[in-house]
Order: structure tokens, then C-alpha cells, then sequence
């Protein structure tokens, strides 16, 4: 009898006791707010413990370890080898860590929101074996999400800080014109994408003539933190053309380009309105604009020069701004940062090369406007090498011009060459050159208007671009 | 600025459709953006988007279109405007339940809205900038119009 009740006690107390363990492993389990794990030295799980309803870990931990690694692109090879150095008791723990291949683990499950998922590792040392580890699982998702926001956050404010330094030292009337002409021109963009008579090709040919022309005017203005997208720009252009892609979802990344590219005009007006002391006098805009074109022009030369590791002066002694009508600034402008940059990256040699051929070290390039039959004509001309007729006629037979024809063409025509859409003597592209969009598109800016462009010569001595502009409108 | 991935899941939506039902593809042609006109046809589907995002996506078609896919489809003789109505609601469907798979709970989806004709009672907030992607099937016009961004 007294055998039955102590046996009872001891089932009571063993009861209690079993509960009490239990409450305290459902209390310590809901502290747990990330998955847990316990696996075995070849990565298998022998246990587990997830946290409230969290689909993605049940559908990742539903897997065996490395099924599920593999299937998140982890090279299995890598985490074998990680298990195995870190079942290895002599290794320490703690360097070991820092080679952990699940630190960042991006999750896709079919139906889910991609998640990042990090497994950190630690031993279980109350065996003399190691065979058995456990591995916290926390996702990451929300947190790299920020890091990305404050990243982005970042790179923001040096943007807007960088268009603030550069706009305060732009003369104000330049800017004002030049950001109407770069929204006009990403205006045109998007008609241009819109029209449904134009081709793919023909929209993107448009759309690179328009680029290269905004990012000219970016560059006479060194307004880098613009040029340099738009060269981004065009390098998509440039690969959707290359794709010959008539796939309209190919488009997207050239739409947020350029959306990205109104969003800094957008900034740059946003700032200047913010500059309490930024007076813009529009009123004389133009006239402020036709005085100050020349030091914006020789800034333009001493930059590119520099960038060339060329010596140039620009002579602009016969050339009075003031006696250009006011409808063809913007296509004068063009022709003017067009002509000078090509005449130093294409024409101009290197001081060394000019020594060579008994030139003095630094190049000249002459501006000059005089009146000629009916028509103003603004001139260009560099005392560099002129054109090489050799390198054009190779260029011409690369195209696909026989070798007969070739032998039959004029000077003047193999000159021609070089207004052939696509065609650059360039050695490689660059923000500046080598694309070979730059006179074929002046000469159509030029016809645009009534005008012409000319192109004089002697090989090794000079090169003249001539833009003759009706006089009458 | 709407991330590209995000853009081409409304895209895939009006592709897997009419991959599966309209016997061949739709071709996707070069999207631009919206102006301030309105880019509405016959019939039109609209998604509202709310939540992490905001903004609308909407497949508008023209009657022409959507009488050739309806008889297509049914191998009907001829169709009545529900008929046409109810092609561009799955249509829309189609596109929010891929959206709805493919976003989780990042993007709040709703009920695709059908409008035929009257424009007037278009009242989704668009976003400032959206993407308007020429839809074009066996000669007939469509457009995907889709604009959204950071709520």
C-alpha cells in the first residue's frame, strides 16, 4: 500500500516536473524569433525550430541542408568544404566565420518574394566528438533592403551636390538655354520612340544623333556629372542597335536612362531656384549668351587639349559673334564645339609628332565669319594632319565599297567618307569621339536650317569645316 | 524610377495570355512616355497598385482586337460588347494574378476595373511617369500602360 502511494508520488513529481520542463522549453521557444537549426557534420538537419508562420524557412528548412544551399546557388563543393574545416576542432571557430559562404544567401521559391537569408554556425562542444553544430538562420532581406536605401540615399546627395557645384559655376544665361535645349532634346527622344512611321533602326538612329548633340552641349558647358550620363546613354543606344532588337521590352533600361537624365534637369532647376543670389536675366539671355560664348569655347579647347595631351590656342581674332542672327545660334553652337573637338582629338597631332615634321608644338585652330554670296560663313580650321586619304579608303573598302570604285574617287569625294553615319577615324570611343555620329549629324543640323557644310583640306598641312548659313531667313 | 524586372512581370502577364489562349504571341513593340494625352482604346482592364508602391497598370485594346480574339477563342461566329468586356477582364485578370505571384505582399494588387469606351470614368492615380508599351497581335492594336513608384 505504502509501495502503491510512493510509486504515485513519485509519478506526480515526475509529471510536474516533466510539464514544468516542457512550459520551460515553450517559453524559451517563443523567445526564439529566427529559425534554429542542428546539423550534422555532412550538413544534414537532424533538427529544427521555426518561429510563427514564416513561409519562406519552412519551405527552405522543409529541405535537407545541402538540397537547399544548392538550390540557392551555392557552390556545393565550397560548403563541403566549409563543413569540413569546421568539424575540424583544431580550426578555430571564430576565423571561420569570416570564410562562412551562407552569410548572404538569396532564397527564391517559387510563388515567394525573393528573400536573403543569413546561417551563422556554432559548434557543440559538450561532446569530445564534434558532431554536431547549430545555425541561427535570420533573414536578411529587410535589412540589406535599407542598406540599399541608404546607400542610394547617398550617392543621391553627392549627385545633387555635384550638379550644385558645377551649376554655380556656369554662367547663368548658358545654362538657362542649355537646359531648354537638353529637355527639348529628351522631348524629341520620346517622339521619337512614339512615332509608329519610324523603323526600330530609324528611331534609334534618331534618338543617337539627338544624345550625341546634348552631350556636345554638355561638354561645352563641363557639366561632366550630365555628359557622362548621356554617354551612358548612348552606350545603350549603341547596344539595342547592335542587338538590331525589335523586342519593345528591351526598351525599359533605355526609357529609365532617360527619365534619369530629366530627373537631373529637374535638380538642376529645382537648385538654381533655390540659389537666392542666382539671378536669372532672361531678358538678355541671348546677348549674354553671344558675348560669353567665347570663354565658354576656349574653356572647351583648353579642356580637351588637356585630355588629348595636346598643346592649342584658339584663335578667334576674326570672328564677332554679335553679326550671328539669333535663329541659328543653337546650330552655330553645334558646328563650333563639334568642329574644335574633332579638329584636336582627330586632326591635331601630338607636340612631339609636330616637332617631327618641323610644326611648331602648339597647334592653332582659327574661328572666322565672313559674309559670302548671300551667306554668312563660319569657318573652322586647325594646322593639323588633314585628312588621311589612305585611312579613309580603307575605311570606305571596310564598308563595302569595291576596290575599283575606290581607285576612281575624287579627293573631295573620299573626304566625303567621313560624313558617312557611323563612320570614326577615332582608335577607340570615348566620351568625345569615336563614334562616328558626330559631322554626319552636324550636316544634317545644318541642312536643317538651309545650311551646308564644307570640308577643305591638304594632307598633313590643315583642316577647314566651313558652315555657310543663308543670310536671308 | 521603376525598376526593369518589376516592368517586365506586366509585360509577361500580357504575353503568357495571349501565348496561351490567342493561338500565337503578341508582340511587344517600343514603349515611350506617357504624355499628359490619354492612351485609352475600346476596352480597358485596370490594375491599382498600393502599398511598399503606388500607381496603376492598365491593358487597353481595341474592339477590333478583342472580337478577333474573342472568336479565336470561342470559334464563335460574332460577339456582343460583354463578350469583348469579359476578353479584357481576363486579360487584366492574367496580368494581376502573375503580379500578385510574382510580388508577394510587396505590391497590393486589386481587382482589375473594366471600362468600355467612357474615359471619363478612369479615375486610378497614375504615377508621374509611366511607360506606354504598343501591344500588337495579327495586325490589331493594344497598349500596356504601366506606371508606378515608391509609395
Amino acid at each position: 500500500m505504502l509501495q502503491e502511494s510512493d510509486s504515485a508520488l513519485e509519478t506526480a513529481t515526475l509529471e510536474e516536473r516533466f510539464n514544468a520542463a516542457e512550459r520551460e522549453l515553450r517559453l524559451l521557444r517563443a523567445q526564439i524569433d529566427s529559425p534554429l537549426l542542428i546539423i550534422n557534420a555532412a550538413g544534414d538537419i537532424e533538427a529544427r525550430v521555426v518561429p510563427g508562420t514564416d513561409k519562406i524557412a519552412e519551405y527552405f528548412l522543409s529541405l535537407p541542408m545541402l538540397t537547399a544551399v544548392s538550390f540557392a546557388n551555392i557552390d556545393k563543393e565550397i560548403l563541403n568544404d566549409f563543413f569540413e574545416l569546421f568539424f575540424d576542432k583544431r580550426r578555430n571557430e571564430n576565423m571561420l566565420r569570416a570564410i562562412n559562404p551562407l552569410k548572404k544567401v538569396r532564397i527564391h521559391a517559387s510563388g515567394l518574394e525573393d528573400r536573403y537569408l543569413s546561417f551563422s554556425f556554432q559548434r557543440f562542444h559538450d561532446t569530445e566528438e564534434l558532431t554536431q553544430a547549430i545555425v541561427r538562420v535570420k533573414d536578411i532581406t529587410r535589412e540589406l533592403e535599407h542598406a540599399e536605401r541608404l546607400e542610394a540615399e547617398r550617392q543621391e546627395n553627392d549627385r545633387k551636390t555635384e550638379i550644385l557645384f558645377k551649376i554655380i559655376h556656369v554662367d547663368a544665361a548658358l545654362l538657362a538655354e542649355f537646359m531648354d535645349s537638353a529637355s527639348s532634346g529628351l522631348e524629341a527622344i520620346n517622339t521619337a520612340l512614339k512615332k509608329e512611321s519610324l523603323t526600330p533602326e530609324q528611331k534609334l538612329k534618331q534618338i543617337a544623333r539627338i544624345a550625341h548633340s546634348i552631350k556636345g552641349n554638355a561638354g561645352m558647358l563641363e557639366l561632366d556629372f550630365f555628359r557622362h550620363e548621356v554617354h551612358r546613354f548612348e552606350d545603350e543606344v549603341r547596344h539595342l542597335q547592335s542587338d538590331s532588337t525589335t523586342d519593345g521590352s528591351k526598351f525599359i533600361t533605355l526609357l529609365n536612362m532617360k527619365e534619369g537624365l530629366k530627373k537631373n534637369l529637374n535638380d538642376m532647376e529645382a537648385l538654381i531656384e533655390k540659389l537666392s543670389n542666382f539671378k536669372m536675366e532672361t531678358g538678355s539671355a541671348i546677348i549674354t549668351e553671344k558675348t560669353k560664348i567665347l570663354n565658354v569655347l576656349r574653356q572647351l579647347v583648353q579642356k580637351v587639349a588637356q585630355e588629348e595631351n595636346k598643346s592649342v590656342e584658339l584663335d578667334a581674332s576674326a570672328i564677332n559673334f554679335e553679326s550671328i542672327p539669333n535663329r541659328y545660334l543653337a546650330v552655330v553652337r553645334e558646328f563650333l564645339v563639334q568642329a574644335i573637338q574633332n579638329a584636336i582629338i582627330h586632326g591635331i597631332e601630338s607636340p612631339d609628332e609636330r616637332n617631327q615634321n618641323n610644326k611648331p608644338k602648339q597647334a592653332v585652330i582659327r574661328l572666322q565669319l565672313a559674309e559670302r554670296q548671300g551667306n554668312l560663313e563660319l569657318t573652322v580650321a586647325d594646322d593639323g594632319r588633314g585628312l588621311h586619304l589612305d585611312k579613309l579608303k580603307q575605311l570606305a573598302f571596310a564598308r563595302g565599297v569595291s576596290a575599283d570604285k575606290i581607285a576612281r574617287l575624287t579627293p573631295a569625294q573620299i573626304a566625303s567618307i567621313i560624313l558617312v553615319a557611323g563612320v570614326s577615324t577615332a582608335a577607340a570611343t570615348t566620351e568625345r569621339a569615336g563614334r562616328g555620329v558626330g559631322l554626319d549629324m552636324l550636316r544634317d543640323s545644318l541642312h536643317a536650317v538651309g545650311g551646308k557644310l564644307r570640308i577643305t583640306f591638304r594632307e598633313g598641312d590643315y583642316l577647314q569645316l566651313t558652315a555657310q548659313l543663308p543670310i536671308a531667313s | 524610377m521603376m525598376q526593369e524586372k518589376d516592368i517586365q512581370t506586366f509585360i509577361k502577364g500580357v504575353q503568357e495570355y495571349f501565348r496561351e489562349y490567342a493561338g500565337e504571341e503578341a508582340r511587344v513593340e517600343i514603349p515611350y512616355v506617357k504624355g499628359s494625352d490619354r492612351v485609352l482604346l475600346d476596352y480597358t482592364g485596370a490594375i491599382g497598385i498600393s502599398g511598399e508602391r503606388k500607381g496603376c497598370v492598365y491593358f487597353t485594346a481595341s474592339g477590333e482586337m478583342l472580337d478577333a480574339l474573342f472568336r479565336h477563342i470561342t470559334k464563335a461566329e460574332g460577339s456582343t460588347p460583354n463578350d469583348l468586356k469579359d476578353i479584357g477582364g481576363e486579360i487584366a485578370n492574367t496580368v494581376s494574378g502573375n503580379a500578385r505571384k510574382h510580388f508577394g505582399d510587396a505590391f497590393m494588387i486589386s481587382i482589375p476595373m473594366l471600362l468600355n469606351g467612357d474615359a471619363s470614368k478612369f479615375d486610378f492615380d497614375m504615377a508621374s511617369v509611366s511607360y506606354v508599351f504598343p501591344i500588337q497581335w495579327r495586325g490589331y492594336k493594344a497598349f500596356l500602360v504601366v506606371g508606378f513608384e515608391n509609395a
